[in-house]
């Protein structure tokens, strides 16, 4: 089949949604299938989003020097906006203001202020007239297809992401070292695990990889914290270098809230280490069941601490909740994950 | 000082790849060679179906200066339509406009025709292309011919500006042999055949090789083949990269003679491998680098004509040794530094918005 991958992407950047749907491409195309990737440029302020929305709208796929294209996936708001008789979605971002996001870092959409709730409304407004548009919609979790149910009456299906491949030794022993896995932004909660460190003993230490804004003030926390080498910063590893620190360690912390991904929580359980997840992490919640595979703690120094001070215990919790979670984590492959993407593909013989 | 921040502009056709979308990806490293931070920017264009052209270029009437929090500092557009992209400071670096509303109107190749609907959308489409055009602070082209046709087209003045072949940095001088090298796609346009017959009039003992593949290469094969010249040129079809700087490296000269070619690569690279090239005078691109007696050898689209210059330098080893080397000097001055530091000098729109 010949499939074009769509994709809004800020330039200049490297976020995860673009490895995603790089890893998407190679996949399709590893199937056997002729596969092309379209990226416009995303300007994420809000105000500028639904020009960007109807210059999507404006292209139309259908075919490409003369040949049909049979298949787009869209992956992000606005790129399911584009024309196509059949056109997916997955693993669905929308825009975050046309939720329950109100305020971003590029911008605050004000509830309450005229001009901004009417923004909303018209975002909400394109956002379901094009998701409507599609012949079928995936996201990647249980949690983003109940939303998707309850605020736009729109049925779709969870497919989680793959993850990448776990280091060859998620066999070996637990370690020491809680992983925790960047971007270094506030939202990351970072802040909280370097604090937990305070009250965890030792022989645990903090493994933080993963760069960015908030790097500069954590390692400020953490000299003022006296850990001195138990909070180590690994900068930007690269992926088997990920896997091998995670293949090393006693858990992956997984803290954000609100996630939308379980990328850093899905690495973990594929190397048969347990997550340790907080009850408002979101996309985490999916996968993670508190005393089976893992452990669920409050948002707090205190609750992160004691789930870290439990799993290096005496006893083997560590590595039984490990092995669990290599038994539940959803062994989803590329290839079944295409399969289900394209599944509907009238045939054009 | 933060890097200088560049987008290249691109008009993708999803799944379809030639030399357009490589010379975008070429600039784009040699941005990134010059301390500059440098991306593709592609949005798809398609022009079929027709109604919907000018959506197409809508859809290329975009704000590029900013994304969120970060600003682009330089834009550079390459074809139709990307020079619809708006940024104050818009470098043109232009491979072609919309050629079936151009150059090709009125031939086989277009499909606009003298009907009321057509003339109109090719009114509509020259005014804007006017406009956008005028709004580009720098303005070049990638070769002579696309500036000749923008000037005759709108009086507009763009100065070709040359980049290095993409085997630049690999081809090399080596012996003189006793073979001549085509390199070409093989294509009617492109007559190879011209130099197939032109191997009658050169010396016994000379050979003719000719890498590329086409559509014209069964009937090449069969001229090859009714002029009893089988021992003596053979088409290689397609050769891979090692083969082709080696191919180079290993000839006693290099012809080609298409017709009314655009830029032609194979000039520069017969010249950066020091191998003087014969071409012919209505050959287009070819003569923008190749001096007669000077670096080169350039005679009438004849196989007779052709064949006394492959003798020439059959016959006289010094001669195409000297020839190349003056081609050589040509090749060298073409750097894609030089591409980049013509596009950084781009200046900023005033404050009217004109250019």
């Amino acid at each position: 089949m010949r499939i074009i991958v769509a994709e809004a992407r800020v330039p200049f950047t490297r976020e995860t949604g673009s490895r995603r749907t790089l890893a998407l491409v190679d996949a399709c195309r590893g199937l056997g299938h002729e596969v092309d990737h379209v990226r416009l440029p995303l300007d994420e302020r809000p105000h500028t989003l639904l020009e960007q929305a109807s210059r999507w709208a404006l292209l139309n796929l259908a075919t490409s020097n003369g040949r049909r294209v049979d298949a787009v996936i869209a992956t992000n708001f606005p790129s399911y906006v584009v024309r196509h008789p059949h056109k997916v979605v997955w693993p669905l971002r929308q825009p975050r203001v046309a939720h329950d996001v109100f305020r971003t870092a590029l911008g605050d959409v004000v509830p309450g202020v005229e001009a901004d709730d009417r923004l909303r409304e018209r975002l909400m407004a394109a956002d379901t007239a094009a998701l409507a548009s599609c012949a079928a919609v995936f996201t990647d979790s249980m949690g983003a297809t109940a939303r998707l149910r309850a605020t736009r009456g729109i049925e779709s299906t969870p497919l989680s992401c793959p993850p990448p491949p776990a280091d060859p030794r998620s066999d070996g022993p637990i370690g020491w070292d809680a992983v925790i896995l960047g971007p270094l932004e506030p939202s990351s909660r970072v802040g909280l695990a370097i604090r937990a460190m305070a009250v965890v003993p030792e022989p645990v230490r903090l493994v933080v990889v993963g760069d960015g804004p908030a790097r500069r003030s954590l390692q400020g926390l953490a000299h003022d914290l006296m850990l001195g080498a138990r909070v180590e910063f690994g900068g930007r590893p690269d992926g088997p270098e990920v896997a091998r620190l995670v293949g090393d360690a006693l858990c992956v912390l997984d803290l954000a809230p609100g996630q939308e991904e379980a990328e850093a929580t899905l690495t973990g359980m594929r190397a048969g280490r347990p997550v340790v997840t907080t009850a408002d992490s979101g996309a985490p919640q999916d996968h993670v069941e508190h005393g089976r595979n893992g452990l669920v703690c409050e948002a707090t120094p205190q609750g992160i601490g004691a789930a870290l001070a439990q799993l290096a215990g005496p006893g083997d919790l560590a590595r039984s909740l490990g092995q669990a979670a290599l038994k539940t984590v959803p062994h989803v492959s590329w290839t079944e994950l295409v399969g289900h993407l394209l599944a509907g593909v009238p045939d054009h013989g | 000082m933060n890097p200088v921040r560049v987008l290249v502009l691109e008009a993708q056709v999803p799944f379809v790849r030639g030399g357009a979308e490589s010379l975008v990806r070429e600039l784009v490293l040699a941005f990134r060679a010059e301390g500059c931070e440098a991306e593709v920017l592609s949005i798809p264009f398609t022009d079929s179906p027709r109604e919907e052209m000018m959506a197409g270029v809508a859809a290329w009437r975009t704000d590029v200066s900013r994304f969120g929090g970060t600003s682009v500092d330089l834009v550079v557009a390459t074809k139709f339509p990307t020079y619809f992209a708006r940024h104050p400071r818009k470098a043109l670096w232009l491979v072609h406009q919309h050629r079936a509303a151009y150059e090709l109107c009125g031939t086989p190749y277009s499909d606009f025709a003298h009907v009321e609907q057509d003339v109109a959308l090719r009114r509509r489409l020259v005014a804007c292309d006017a406009r956008a055009l005028a709004e580009c602070t720098t303005r070049f082209t990638i070769a002579r011919t696309v500036s000749e046709r923008l000037m005759r087209s709108h009086g507009v003045l763009a100065e070709p500006l040359y980049h290095p072949p993409r085997l630049a940095d690999r081809l090399r001088a080596g012996p003189f042999g006793d073979y001549f090298l085509l390199v070409s796609r093989l294509e009617p346009v492109k007559r190879v055949h011209l130099a197939i017959e032109a191997m009658r009039w050169a010396p016994a003992g000379t050979t003719l090789r000719i890498a590329g593949e086409g559509s014209a290469a069964h009937d090449l094969a069969a001229r090859i083949d009714g002029l009893g010249l089988r021992n003596r040129v053979s088409l290689l079809g397609r050769v891979d990269d090692d083969r082709l700087v080696d191919l180079y490296a290993g000839a006693r000269g290099v012809v080609f003679t298409p017709f009314d070619e655009d830029y032609g690569y194979v000039t520069l690279e017969a010249f950066l491998s020091r191998k003087p090239v014969i071409t012919t005078l209505d050959a287009g691109g070819p003569l923008e680098f190749v001096v007669p007696d000077r670096n080169g050898l350039v005679c009438t689209a004849t196989p007779e004509s052709i064949g006394t210059a492959m003798s020439r330098l059959a016959a006289d080893q010094s001669l195409a040794q000297d020839l190349g080397a003056s081609g050589h000097a040509v090749a060298r001055a073409v750097t894609w530094q030089g591409v980049v530091q013509q596009f950084l000098r781009t200046p900023m729109a005033d404050a009217t918005g004109d250019a």
